[in-house]
């Protein structure tokens, strides 16, 4: 009996330690194996200890219990968090800790009357050899996916250049507007941007981008004109100085309603 | 009271006996009893290694390599399913093996979308996880799929996942598909082992699920289907386990029956009614077969749960399902009258593939159908008189029926998504044909039989996903020091800052689901009437209507073909290695808007120019 609730202390404690984590650390990679731990494997390993007290389980069943049980709870705790507190950190993680403290009390209690504990289970213990191997298949592995994620050029490919144009006020006798240029150019690129209230320019740069990186400003346009008229902005490429590689428009001297 | 007929499922000894009450001799041999497991998880690695490189050569829009691929998908498959025909791995290494093979091919999936998701079912489900986040509510809108959140099993856990862990919806996404993955491999093998009182039998089976259509690619997105078949399968093994349990242990059984069971109901219509038509079925085959018992209380739970949630909750369940089965129905009449052309198999409305990939998915479901026949004859003689196993083998027939729904234009679909259920029965049947082939010692028959799984794991990919979009496409490229995304993703993020969330737009396949995702916008797409104002060359008064009534506020014309296209529309474009220039719509498609006063143009991009119509629908309208 001693031994059901000492077992029932272990998990109480494991699960505050993972809960703790889970609430107070502040670096992502530190609290995600306690957030894994405490969503998709104890509450179902919990829930496996209070419901099978007499059945012996092995590894397999274990793992599928604990892992299949856990996913179902998570998914009832989340329905059952939306018609209550909501779904947030810590309500997730309050509710998560009742389940498996609760459900390793049930379990304790519930093994209280048994003479011996449920039969060890032999775990693969791999030797030296297959340790490496295993160890390196993890390496390859891991390797693999830091390769995958690392981005590549791409000389192939069409990038592309992007201008626009937004009122900030709309429909008012005298718009301010923001203008921006986006550069998703495989190279740095050289471009003009001008932006006209009819035959008054507005704003005119020069501007020299690199790849990925953004421009932006606001422009003014002429006040005391009610006349409903457009606003352009054009980008223009150096190889092409006369013909817009880009253009929008905006319209301005409307009385907003 | 009849007496009760001796089967695999009464006479296996209770798991876990074996181990313990095994001689010293024989705990030794089960404490080193991975065997060969540890080489080849480095093989399966390096048959990732393979495919990371093809994948990087094609997101790098270089010379792409299909034999590259297939090298790597096979030198994850062959040896491991080589191994598990021999008789000398013990259970754990069998175990061991299963889950290797699923959580290998799992990630061929995440090399091939190392960044973020780019399937198209899989941004619905991102965009309900990310609105669980921001409101901490289930249950938000989704613009694109209506129904998804209705059913918010999948979005509920990640977004619980992401909230705890940090990790954006992406990495909890793949943590948790990785998970299902994990659960189905397991619960495949402990149901046949149940059913069969083989772990080899067991084995063999999950190693040949993984040759259905749907394995390597579409049940690894994330979607909803991705967790709860897992689930479905876990159901299933658990009352097998049930069934054969004695009266003291089935308690605890049937709280976890309930618990899945009700996870596969939040979690996806489908498969809910397929878990009901299962247990249902497998009940009646109980009472037909004069055997007692039977899952009939699952399945009466199934039934109410299902119905409660489709009343209470997810009503739209019914108009979303109904077209697509009367559809499906009336076009395989159409088809079977010859109304209607049949549907191209094998590459759609895209180029066929090569002789060899046809002649290998043909070949494929050609040894399917031959280790059917003799495997229903195997099975018929050992578990005639197991409910259990007879569903299996209806499933496995049925599989093959459903196939022909593949010519029909709109039954296809039906048919693709069955096949990973069906599948499920057919992987057992055809196992005890693997097990009978693989027990003879001449020397050629595992090698043999090995190729015959290399066949068939090919035919499930090549019948099961576009060639053209097996590897990776190009979408975060360097550019000297720089990372730079594709137009679409460029186009949310500007919407995100500079509109706000919220605005109703019209817009392509490919953009509406960034739109979504990425800058929260309320997306009009995929009904005809938004496609012909995409399309047109002139603004008609229809379509100005179309814009009144649908209260659109921002349109993007995107006269990039692909993006109509929600499976390849989220990239870079390539240039063609003999030049010519993207397809793109008519120019007249922008100029319909250009022309009138009043339409502001607010982004241009070369391709792809967002118009905003507020002050034109509003001068319109006075």
């Amino acid at each position: 009996m001693r031994r059901s609730w000492a077992r029932f202390a272990v998990a109480a404690l494991s699960t505050s330690l993972c809960a703790g984590a889970v609430l107070l650390v502040p670096s992502d990679s530190v609290r995600l194996p306690f957030a894994v731990l405490l969503l998709l494997v104890l509450p179902g390993y919990a829930m496996t200890c209070a419901l099978f007290t007499n059945a012996r389980l092995d590894g397999p069943w274990w793992l599928l219990l604990s892992v299949g049980l856990s996913v179902g709870i998570g998914i009832l705790t989340a329905l059952l968090l939306d018609l209550t507190v909501g779904l947030r950190r810590s309500s997730w993680t309050a509710a998560l800790t009742m389940v498996i403290v609760g459900a390793s009390a049930v379990g304790a209690w519930r093994r209280r009357t048994h003479l011996r504990s449920s039969r060890r289970m032999y775990l693969p213990q791999p030797g030296i050899g297959r340790a490496v191997l295993l160890m390196t298949s993890v390496a390859v592995i891991g390797s693999v996916l830091m390769f995958s994620r690392t981005p590549l050029p791409a000389k192939n490919v069409r990038g592309y250049s992007v201008l626009w144009l937004i009122p900030s006020t709309p429909h008012g006798e005298s718009v301010i507007a923001r203008v921006g240029v986006i550069s998703g150019e495989l190279q740095t690129t050289t471009y003009t941007v001008e932006v006209r209230d009819r035959a008054r320019i507005l704003l005119r740069r020069q501007l020299r981008l690199s790849p990925g990186e953004e421009w932006r400003s606001s422009v003014h346009t002429s006040s005391g004109s009610t006349r409903f008229r457009p606003v352009v902005a054009s980008l223009y490429r150096p190889d092409r100085a006369k013909l817009p590689y880009r253009h929008v428009r905006i319209w301005a001297g409307e009385r907003s309603s | 009271m009849k007496a009760r007929v001796p089967t695999a499922m009464t006479t296996r000894p209770e798991f876990g006996d074996r181990l313990q009450e095994a001689k010293p001799a024989e705990l030794t041999r089960a404490r080193s009893s991975l065997g060969t497991a540890p080489a080849l998880m480095v093989i399966a690695a390096g048959g990732l290694a393979v495919l990371a490189v093809d994948n990087a050569l094609a997101r790098s829009a270089s010379h792409t390599s299909q034999p590259l691929f297939w090298l790597g998908i096979l030198t994850v498959v062959v040896p491991i399913f080589f191994r598990l025909l021999s008789g000398a791995p013990s259970r754990t290494e069998r175990i061991v093996l299963v889950v290797l093979l699923g959580l290998a091919l799992y990630l061929v999936k995440v090399i091939r979308d190392p960044f973020d998701f780019t399937f198209a079912d899989e941004f619905p489900h991102v965009h309900n996880a990310n609105e669980i986040v921001r409101t901490g509510q289930l249950f938000n809108a989704n613009p694109i799929l209506p129904i998804t959140p209705k059913f918010p099993g999948l979005e509920g856990l990640t977004s619980g996942l992401s909230d705890m862990s940090g990790l954006s919806t992406f990495g909890a996404g793949l943590l948790v598909i990785a998970v299902s993955r994990l659960i189905v491999m397991l619960a495949l093998f402990l149901l046949f082992e149940r059913l069969s009182g083989s772990p080899r039998l067991a084995s063999l089976g999950a190693a040949i699920y993984v040759g259905n259509y749907n394995f390597l690619f579409f049940s690894a997105q994330f979607s909803y289907e991705s967790l709860a078949l897992p689930l479905f399968v876990m159901v299933l093994a658990l009352v097998a386990e049930y069934l054969a349990a004695d009266r003291q242990r089935r308690p605890a059984f049937f709280v976890a029956i309930i618990l899945t069971t009700f996870g596969v109901v939040v979690t996806h219509h489908l498969t809910a009614y397929v878990l009901v038509l299962s247990l249902t079925g497998a009940s009646l085959l109980h009472l037909f077969m004069g055997r007692s018992g039977g899952p009939w209380p699952f399945a009466v739970f199934a039934i109410g749960a299902t119905t409660a949630w489709l009343l209470v909750v997810a009503s739209i369940t019914v108009g979303y399902l109904t077209p697509v089965f009367v559809n499906a129905f009336t076009s395989t009449i159409h088809t079977l009258l010859g109304e209607a052309a049949p549907r191209q198999l094998l590459g759609s409305g895209a180029p066929a593939p090569p002789l060899i990939e046809r002649a290998t998915a043909f070949g494929s479901v050609a040894l399917l159908v031959l280790a059917v026949v003799f495997g229903v004859r195997i099975v018929w003689r050992r578990h005639q008189k197991e409910p259990f196993v007879i569903l299996f083998l209806i499933a496995a027939v049925a599989f093959f029926a459903l196939l022909g729904l593949r010519f029909a234009p709109a039954a296809w679909e039906t048919a693709n998504r069955s096949s990973e259920f069906l599948f499920v029965g057919l992987a057992f049947v055809v196992a005890y044909t693997v097990e009978a082939g693989s027990r003879r010692r001449a020397s050629l028959r595992r090698p043999l039989l090995a190729a015959c799984f290399a066949v068939v794991v090919a035919g499930g990919v090549i019948g099961g996903w576009p060639r053209d979009l097996r590897l990776a496409q190009p979408y975060r490229i360097k550019a000297g020091t720089h990372v730079i995304e594709p137009e679409g993703y460029a186009l949310a993020r500007w919407a995100a800052a500079e509109i706000g969330p919220g605005r109703r737009f019209a817009a392509t396949d490919s953009d509406a689901r960034l739109l979504t995702v990425h800058a929260r916008e309320t997306i009009i797409v995929r009904e005809k009437t938004i496609d012909e104002l995409l399309r047109a060359r002139q603004l008609t008064p229809s379509q100005v209507e179309t814009i009144r009534v649908r209260h659109l506020r921002y349109i993007v014309v995107d006269r990039r073909l692909r993006s109509f296209n929600n499976l390849s529309g989220y990239f870079f474009g390539v240039r063609r290695p003999r030049g010519g220039s993207e397809p793109l719509l008519p120019l007249g498609t922008i100029g319909k808007f250009e022309r009138r006063r009043g339409i502001q143009r607010l982004y241009d991009s070369g391709t792809t120019v967002v118009f905003d119509v507020g002050l034109y629908a509003k001068r319109a309208r006075q």
